[in-house]
């Protein structure tokens, strides 16, 4: 691994802890919303595939061992295997499939952005509804209405914000960093 | 945004598990949490409640610390509990007329609640006696041997650090270009969605463009020091296990063949 994509790398999980602190709550359900989902589609965006998972995998790693970056500052182990502990297991995988749909199609428009994260809020919301099933022992209907029906008018705002300014930032950074 | 951001959760004081090897503790937490997804009866999660007491005293960790852990997730105890007390088919020994209370839906939402407020209390305990560098430290130990097959231990834990050390750098250059942005005129507040992502725009991009200006000035010092990854370092820190590390792991491990050997066979 090359110096620099390692230091990139670790400096986008960083990123996604910072905006993933912009949160605010949601009435009926004790999930809260957050600029969380937001930064990992624009790191599956900007990095790519691979570079992207790897983020998500250090910012993951960061938090499971006590730094405060999941949304409310929240940090440790407790957050992981909690019910909505499988979301943030969804984030390396939405952004590998987001990276990999985007390199696929070259160059990239809104509507690949679009494309590519719908398909990475899919995988968050199917490995976090399936842990909040598992964990609290509900049915796949019951899992659903909790974790993820209040959510998804929102989620889908962000996947168009997402799309919006994917295109937008992908090719700013370029522009100045061409070999990225 | 965040002013008071503090780093770890560490709670330090000296106590038996504190002392124990990070490695240990990570192993551990993980073999436990499969012994508590074994228990399903009454008499199974008593022994697993009487065991995870066991290790928070022996923590000396204050329950009012592991409590404050449990906040997070009581309104999710109270939904499941509810849901499972009114909608598991059973016998009945309660009804209000169309709701009904079963006798197995009882059991079966207290069963949850334990497995809940367990995992989470359990788990907590080991950012509490664990501070993040020895954790990072342990899984770097932990994933050394699967360098084999391509996983960058060390690498991993080198962009860990890195993180890190960051974070607190972004979050003001965050704070910093937002004040810039607003006095020039820009408002992130008010709007409709499609007005709101466009003034993220020239949030976003500076703050993107700056991490990778940073990066690429990290790397170069990084490079100019001589840095060439894990290969060859030594550190100041030696992780060592101790024969209180092989007792813990043996009790715990101990204590799932007891739980899978009730669950099977008794």
């Amino acid at each position: 691994m090359k110096i620099k994509d390692m230091v990139v790398v670790a400096l986008f999980s960083a990123l996604t802890a910072v905006l993933s602190q912009v949160s605010f709550p949601v009435p009926f359900s004790p999930v809260p919303v957050t600029l969380q989902t937001l930064a990992v589609y624009l790191t599956g965006a900007v990095l790519g595939s691979r570079k992207g998972a790897l983020a998500l995998i250090v910012y993951i790693l960061t938090g499971l061992f006590g730094l405060p970056v999941f949304s409310l500052g929240r940090s440790g182990l407790p957050v992981l295997v909690s019910p909505t502990g499988g979301y943030i297991f969804g984030f390396v995988f939405a952004a590998y499939i987001i990276g990999k749909i985007i390199e696929g199609s070259g160059n990239i428009t809104f509507l690949t952005g679009l494309k590519a994260m719908t398909a990475g809020l899919l995988v968050i919301y199917i490995l976090g509804v399936g842990q909040l099933k598992f964990i609290l022992d509900l049915s796949l209907k019951e899992a659903f209405v909790i974790g993820a029906l209040p959510y998804l008018a929102l989620e889908v705002a962000k996947v168009i914000m997402g799309a919006y300014l994917g295109g937008r930032i992908r090719k700013a950074v370029l522009n100045v960093f061409p070999d990225l | 945004m965040m002013k008071n951001f503090t780093i770890g959760q560490y709670y330090p004081v000296k106590s038996p598990i504190h002392s124990l090897d990070p490695r240990t503790k990570i192993t551990c937490v993980f073999i436990f949490i499969i012994a508590l997804f074994l228990a399903y009866d009454y008499y199974s999660y008593a022994n697993t409640i009487i065991f995870s007491l066991i290790m928070i005293v022996l923590s000396r960790v204050p329950l009012k610390t592991i409590l404050k852990a449990l906040k997070p997730i009581i309104i999710f105890v109270l939904i499941t509990a509810l849901i499972h007390a009114f909608l598991t088919p059973g016998t009945e020994v309660w009804r209000w007329g169309v709701l009904k209370v079963t006798k197995e839906g009882l059991n079966q939402a207290v069963f949850t609640a334990c497995r809940l407020i367990l995992l989470i209390g359990v788990s907590s305990l080991l950012t509490l006696t664990t501070t993040p560098i020895s954790l990072t430290d342990g899984m770097e130990s932990i994933l050394g041997p699967f360098k084999r097959i391509g996983l960058p231990a060390h690498e991993l834990a080198m962009m860990m650090t890195i993180a890190l050390r960051f974070i607190p750098t972004l979050l003001e250059e965050t704070d910093k270009i937002m004040k810039a942005q607003v006095s020039r005129g820009a408002d992130f507040i008010s709007g409709n969605l499609i007005k709101k992502s466009k003034a993220l725009v020239p949030l976003l991009v500076p703050l993107f463009i700056s991490a990778f200006k940073r990066a690429e000035e990290l790397a170069l010092a990084m490079e100019a020091r001589g840095y060439h990854g894990g290969e060859g370092r030594t550190r100041m820190r030696v992780l060592r296990m101790k024969s209180a590390d092989w007792i813990s792991l043996g009790l715990v491990s101990a204590f799932l063949v007891y739980m899978g050997f009730y669950r099977w066979f008794m």
